[in-house]
């Protein structure tokens, strides 16, 4: 197993190093930092401190390998747009995506993986037919249309129907109302709301299809024959022997699923002003605010990467088949 | 399960492809969806005679501009803030959508499909190095590299020349291409390697043919399936993306083309009041997405070899 | 039909069982009127070609069939009406009073299992005794099989035994219960021939061991040979001929016997000749007797009326107008 590790590792330092040369490298070609800079009007003796910390006259291999070895020593940069440090605001970013995923997670693999279960067992029922009508239309609905459709609906329409002066939850100001100072779990929970909603819906039509397709797969197996052959209670047919191992292409895909999330939802964060890791790079994209960035490109490959390693473990240790070597 | 093996059936000789028909016919969403798919492309193809307003046609009416009207007799989905008629820009903005997604898919589904075989088939460091290539790429999320992507016509003087000026539909179409070609690719790849071991092909490699004509008589019939499902629904998968770098502003520009995607980004500010906005696009892509979701989902029954027994 | 001559109660008894598959290309008759008995401690063989309907027939008694598949007739074990009766009650029987293993032992055990624990829960499902004393018992079962290092082999997973050892183990599960029946799916068909032998020795030891009677479903007749008491063959849904083992061989009576029998190479037949012809579509089965098409002693009766079954000796009948030896 150590071995199977170890060469997951293997893979994944140069795939985290060749991914962020990459990105650094089509970031500085399509940005022009110094001319953003100088249009957003920073002074000039900061320009030049800029430019020699990011190394903006040297080789990119070395300006590249510079900034990594800063980054792992822990020096994050300085912004443009904010004359501060880079850290903060891009842990408040990292925060806060990490927060919707991990909610939003647990809401829509419970549902969505349930839902699946209960489609596969119960094959052709109207149930079946129903959630997987309801699935393609998640799949469907692409998240700036429903996040807009979410916001016509909480706010006007709601508003209209009942009269009141506030839209049902809020949906823009992102992560917390203006007005709030420190944490507020009902502010939060509710500025949350939207977002996850929006993420949920498709994912609970992903996940719903995923875990179906693999039951059916499993239902249909000899082995789930065997069990019933061997007169063991449906229960425990279905949760011991066909939903065990359907499970196991599902929990690979969710692993990866959320490392990916780490790079944030740029379109539904930025309908509901969300501060997270997609808002942050739109914004800092905008403003060509290139230092603010590179630490924003090692993080989400270093989590992607670590995810895509953590859902092969996974499948390691559900599959034994795979252990082999 | 071998049960239904045992049984012999009808022994009666039908060509893969009527069987394919046969069972694409008995879903009959996807059907429907193939009926709605051509009519949305037929109205968007025949659009000046669906209505007498171009995209970007400033409406007077008795001198003034004619904003944010709401739907009516006249115009059917109301106006916009810029006084164009609603429809006519669906319509119209249609056209760039729909032509995007197919070339994207198109283009993305060529590519993905030549290097998933030569990965597939020759195996060994080609393998690696470009099965590495995808890696990379699938390593950032996918708008992000499709935002930097798009950004590269207007800083690169050799990316405006293959790709075209930035935010245009050409450019548009290259980028999301270029980060489409790699799931594709994956899967071909499978499919070839599993492939590889099959009888038929050692037969032929022993029969003395070449490389080339084993992978394009024998290879790629055999994935033609897998091919034809991914294509339709990158098609799919490329309008959203097109609609998502719109909405962003990193698509196709604005001012010039409407497409659906920045029509929903320029309704933004006003759908509160003018639901209209929203919903003429918006539900303009969901349809045309979940048709092309049916009738890939129905194509996918209609030609997973695995499903011929029956 | 007259039992084996036991003078006690079949084990099996299975009477004009029918199963049909609904399809969308129609419903597809797989069983058309079989009659089955078992006696007691004896092994029962029950011969085919693919499409016969005799491994659908034996997993419609036990309720194993998909859900497209439609059920009549009847089949009695120890007095209890199995057809028809709810899952519920059919599933104390399953496992420990009929079991079943199956052909291909990689694919009809969880991958992801160890075998010691498949074997556990089994006997967990039908006697109350805890996990750590049925995971003993798994270990003592597995060594009655004959599997080698018992202990070590019940926490290894099925890819990791030999395709043989697996056998061993899918039949120690499926005896762990004390089964009075016990049905094989074509055990052995999957294996090498060296192998099969010691798997037919082995279930020839259990049922001398335990008394408990077999319905071994094959379509080789030299695994029949070697242990059926009584064969009945089968084709196209229904009996051909059913007799004891020795008389099946000797004086076969129907024409699909006899091809069968000239089918297998031997000493005596250094060129074996096979049917002509295919086996009917049981989407639209063929009037009258299943097998005319092929039957070299064809009369115009056989393509009009389904044959009855007709004594054609002590404890053998035959289902033919025109069989083998005289008689119509």
């Amino acid at each position: 197993m150590l071995r199977f590790v170890a060469r997951r590792l293997a893979w994944g330092i140069p795939v985290l190093l060749a991914g962020s040369l990459l990105t650094f490298v089509a970031l500085r070609m399509t940005t022009q930092p110094v001319t953003a800079a100088r249009r957003l009007r920073i002074d000039p003796a900061a320009i030049a401190r800029y430019r020699r910390e990011l190394g903006l006259d040297r080789p990119l291999l070395e300006q590249y390998a510079g900034y990594v070895a800063r980054f792992f020593r822990g020096d994050l940069g300085t912004s443009f747009t904010t004359q501060g440090p880079v850290w903060p605001e891009l842990r408040t970013a990292l925060v806060n995506s990490i927060v919707l995923a991990l909610v939003a997670a647990v809401v829509y693999m419970a549902i969505g993986i349930a839902l699946g279960v209960v489609s596969a067992v119960r094959q052709y029922s109207w149930f079946d037919h129903a959630t997987t009508g309801l699935s393609f239309v998640g799949l469907s609905l692409p998240p700036f249309v429903f996040g807009l459709l979410c916001i016509v609906a909480v706010g006007t329409w709601y508003q209209n129907l009942t009269g009141a002066s506030q839209p049902l939850l809020p949906f823009v100001g992102g992560v917390y109302s203006p007005q709030t100072q420190g944490f507020d779990l009902a502010d939060r929970a509710r500025h949350l709301a939207l977002p996850v909603i929006v993420l949920s819906v498709q994912q609970i039509a992903v996940y719903s299809r995923y875990m179906r397709t693999g039951m059916l797969e499993t239902l249909g197996s000899d082995y789930l024959r065997t069990a019933r052959a061997k007169g063991l209670p449906e229960r425990r047919v279905i949760f011991r022997h066909a939903f065990r191992n359907a499970l196991i292409p599902v929990v690979t895909f969710a692993a990866i699923d959320i490392g990916a999330l780490a790079g944030g939802l740029v379109v539904t964060e930025q309908i509901f002003g969300y501060q997270g890791m997609g808002k942050y790079f739109v914004d800092n994209y905008h403003n060509a605010d290139y230092p603010a960035l590179l630490p924003w490109v090692m993080i989400v490959i270093l989590f992607v990467v670590a995810f895509n390693i953590l859902a092969d473990i996974a499948y390691a240790w559900l599959d034994p088949r795979i252990r082999v070597g | 399960m071998t049960i239904e093996g045992e049984v012999s059936g009808s022994t009666e000789a039908i060509s893969p492809g009527r069987l394919a028909w046969r069972r694409f016919r008995r879903h009959r969403l996807a059907v429907v969806g193939v009926v709605v798919l051509a009519l949305i492309t037929a109205a968007c193809v025949l659009a000046p005679f669906l209505t007498r307003y171009g995209p970007n046609e400033l409406i007077r009416i008795d001198g003034a501009k004619a904003t944010l009207r709401s739907p009516g007799a006249r115009f059917w989905l109301g106006t916009n803030e810029r006084a164009n008629d609603v429809w006519a820009t669906v319509l119209y903005g249609g056209r760039i959508s729909l032509a995007v997604g197919v070339v994207t898919a198109l283009v993305s589904s060529l590519i993905g499909t030549v290097i998933g075989v030569i990965a597939g088939w020759f195996g060994g460091w080609i393998d690696g190095v470009l099965m590495r290539i995808t890696d990379l790429f699938l390593a950032v999320p996918f708008l992000v590299a499709a935002i930097i992507l798009s950004q590269a016509p207007a800083t690169q003087s050799w990316a405006r020349v293959v790709f075209g000026p930035p935010n245009s539909s050409r450019s548009v179409v290259a980028v999301i291409a270029l980060v489409f070609w790699m799931p594709v690719a994956r899967v071909i790849r499978g499919v070839v390697l599993s492939l590889k071991e099959k009888e038929f092909v050692e037969a032929a490699r022993a029969a003395g043919a070449s490389d080339t004509r084993i992978i394009v008589r024998h290879l790629i019939p055999n994935c033609s399936g897998q091919i034809v499902i991914n294509t339709t629904l990158s098609v799919s998968a490329a309008i959203l993306t097109e609609s998502a770098l719109s909405y962003l502003g990193y698509g196709v520009n604005g001012v010039t083309t409407p497409t659906w995607g920045n029509l929903l980004n320029r309704a933004q500010g006003y759908i509160e009041p003018h639901p209209n906005l929203l919903l003429g696009p918006g539900l303009a892509v969901i349809v045309t997405v979940l048709c092309i979701n049916f009738v890939g989902d129905a194509l996918r029954d209609a030609l997973d070899p695995a499903q011929v027994a029956s | 039909m007259t039992s084996s001559g036991s003078a006690q109660e079949p084990v099996l008894v299975v009477r004009d069982l029918r199963v049909t598959f609904r399809t969308p290309e129609g419903p597809v008759c797989a069983v058309r009127g079989m009659d089955l008995e078992v006696a007691p401690g004896e092994i029962l063989g029950l011969v085919g070609e693919s499409g016969s309907g005799k491994s659908v027939a034996m997993l419609a008694v036990l309720g194993l069939l998909p859900r497209n598949a439609e059920i009549e007739g009847s089949a009695v074990f120890e007095g209890r009406e199995l057809i028809g009766l709810a899952r519920r009650d059919l599933r104390v029987v399953r496992g420990a009073g009929i079991a079943m293993i199956f052909q291909d032992p990689l694919t009809a055990l969880n991958p992801v299992h160890r075998i010691g624990r498949q074997i556990a829960e089994g006997i967990r499902a039908h006697q109350a005794v805890t996990r750590v004393a049925a995971d003993a018992r798994a270990v003592e079962l597995l060594n009655a099989v004959g599997i080698p290092d018992p202990e070590r082999r019940a926490r290894a997973f099925p890819h990791e035994m030999s395709g043989g050892m697996r056998q061993r183990a899918m039949i120690a599960m499926m005896i762990a219960n004390d089964p009075q029946l016990l049905i094989a799916d074509e055990p052995t068909t999957a294996l090498d021939v060296t192998v099969q032998a010691q798997i037919l020795e082995l279930l020839d030891e259990i049922r001398t061991r335990t008394g408990c009677a077999m319905v071994f479903i094959t379509h080789d007749l030299g695994v029949i040979a070697r242990i059926a008491d009584r064969v009945q063959v089968m084709y196209g849904g229904r009996i051909a001929e059913v007799a004891p083992t020795p008389e099946l061989f000797g004086a076969p009576t129907h024409p699909y016997t006899v091809g069968l029998l000239e089918a297998v190479p031997g000493p005596d037949r250094p060129r074996p000749e096979g049917i002509p012809g295919t086996p009917p579509s049981m989407l639209r089965p063929p009037a009258g007797c299943a097998f005319h098409a092929r039957c070299p002693r064809a009369l115009p009766v056989c393509s009009e009326v389904d044959p009855p079954l007709l004594t054609m000796g002590v404890g053998h009948v035959g289902a033919c107008h025109n069989p083998v030896g005289g008689g119509s």
